[in-house]
């Protein structure tokens, strides 16, 4: 049998008042008094995330609910899953653990549920450290929904050489535009700006800020262009290509005067 | 045909450069911590790659000598001139010497040689 109840102030010990209708826990008996665990009423931390379809509310917290086994210190919802529509291919999940442990595992059993995810496996100092300095995961962290409430105030750094190895991902898409899908376009094109954001403007970048960069450099509707495929190629690679140059030079720059 | 062949030896060559030189450039950086972190960035290019090379024929078993001297003499030379411009503007700790021994190993993987 099991009971809940509260215990109560005494003048000298307090107690726990037992209702006499009960089945066993007869007087004399030992018993066992633990402490409950409150239940996990699946209370979400938003960041940024203004509207959101109740289905992907409810994916979350079954997601959270299968990860809790694994306790991580927090598990952060982000990218293109929390953005309006359904026009993503998996979500992305930033697990946070200081001791490592095999993601293959969590993937396939986020798969069996029907979860296709990509997740990100990182410890608190690594992550902190991202987030100063790697554009990336500063736009990735600007909307969220987490776990637990997750609260960073970071000096951004800007380390050249890591930029250049970030910039290098984004040259993929002008030899590779025509196999490439609307989504990778997207997430080079992202990649590229938010470096080119970073450097110029020196301080941590949002995806908002991104998008608007973005819009202002090519085209107002570069974003439904990108995906109904209506893109003119050449003149988007042409933009594209300057940019790109334009951010490696000033890498190139920032390399040569870190190292005097 | 032929030329379509030619195409996907091409677009397949910048793909695996890229990956070379991001492996040569994490090498280059210094934070440990940074680095291991980065590992996996290499995959992007190496999955295109291998979409490619899923395309060229024989599929596999590895490509004939001609092919695979084209394939590494290209590769060689693109991925010396990117590196090149960076050691050329300061970059320092970048090793050339590098570049055969992972570019051996990338095509053993993508069943080149």
């Amino acid at each position: 049998m099991e009971i809940i109840a509260k215990v109560s102030k005494g003048s000298k010990m307090d107690q726990i008042y037992l209702p006499k209708n009960r089945f066993g826990l007869n007087p004399g008996s030992y018993v066992l008094v633990k402490e409950t665990i409150p239940r996990d009423e699946g209370r979400l931390i938003f960041h940024n995330v203004k509207k959101i379809e109740k289905i992907k509310i409810i994916i979350i917290k079954e997601l959270f609910n299968a990860l809790n086994k694994y306790n991580f210190d927090n598990i952060i919802v982000t990218g293109s899953f929390l953005d309006n529509g359904f026009n993503f291919n998996d979500i992305d999940i930033i697990l946070i653990r200081d001791q490592n442990i095999n993601i293959s595992k969590i993937k396939d059993e986020l798969k069996e549920m029907g979860i296709e995810s990509h997740l990100i496996l990182i410890d608190n100092q690594s992550l902190l450290k991202g987030i100063s300095t790697d554009p990336l995961f500063q736009t990735m962290l600007s909307n969220y929904i987490s776990k637990k409430r997750f609260i960073y105030n970071i000096k951004p750094e800007i380390k050249y050489k890591l930029l250049d190895l970030h910039l290098l991902k984004s040259e993929l898409l002008v030899g590779n535009f025509d196999i490439l899908t609307e989504n990778q376009k997207l997430d080079l094109l992202r990649n590229l700006v938010s470096i080119y954001l970073f450097i110029t403007e020196k301080q941590i970048v949002t995806k908002e800020e991104v998008c608007k960069k973005i819009r202002g450099m090519f085209d107002e509707d570069i974003f439904d262009k990108l995906k109904s495929n209506a893109l003119n190629k050449k003149e988007f690679i042409k933009r594209y290509k300057l940019i790109y140059g334009k951010t490696f030079k000033m890498i190139l720059r920032g390399i040569r005067n870190e190292s005097k | 045909m032929n030329q379509n062949r030619n195409k996907l030896i091409d677009l397949f060559i910048g793909n695996i450069s890229n990956a070379i030189i991001h492996k040569i450039l994490e090498n280059a950086i210094k934070d440990e911590n940074i680095r291991l972190r980065y590992e996996k960035e290499l995959t992007n290019s190496m999955e295109i790659a291998l979409s490619y090379r899923h395309k060229i024929n024989p599929v596999n078993i590895k490509l004939p000598e001609k092919d695979v001297n084209y394939i590494k003499g290209k590769i060689i030379k693109r991925v010396k001139a990117e590196l090149k411009s960076r050691i050329n503007k300061g970059y320092k700790g970048i090793e050339l010497n590098s570049i055969e021994i992972i570019m051996e190993r990338i095509l053993k993987q993508t069943k080149v040689i």
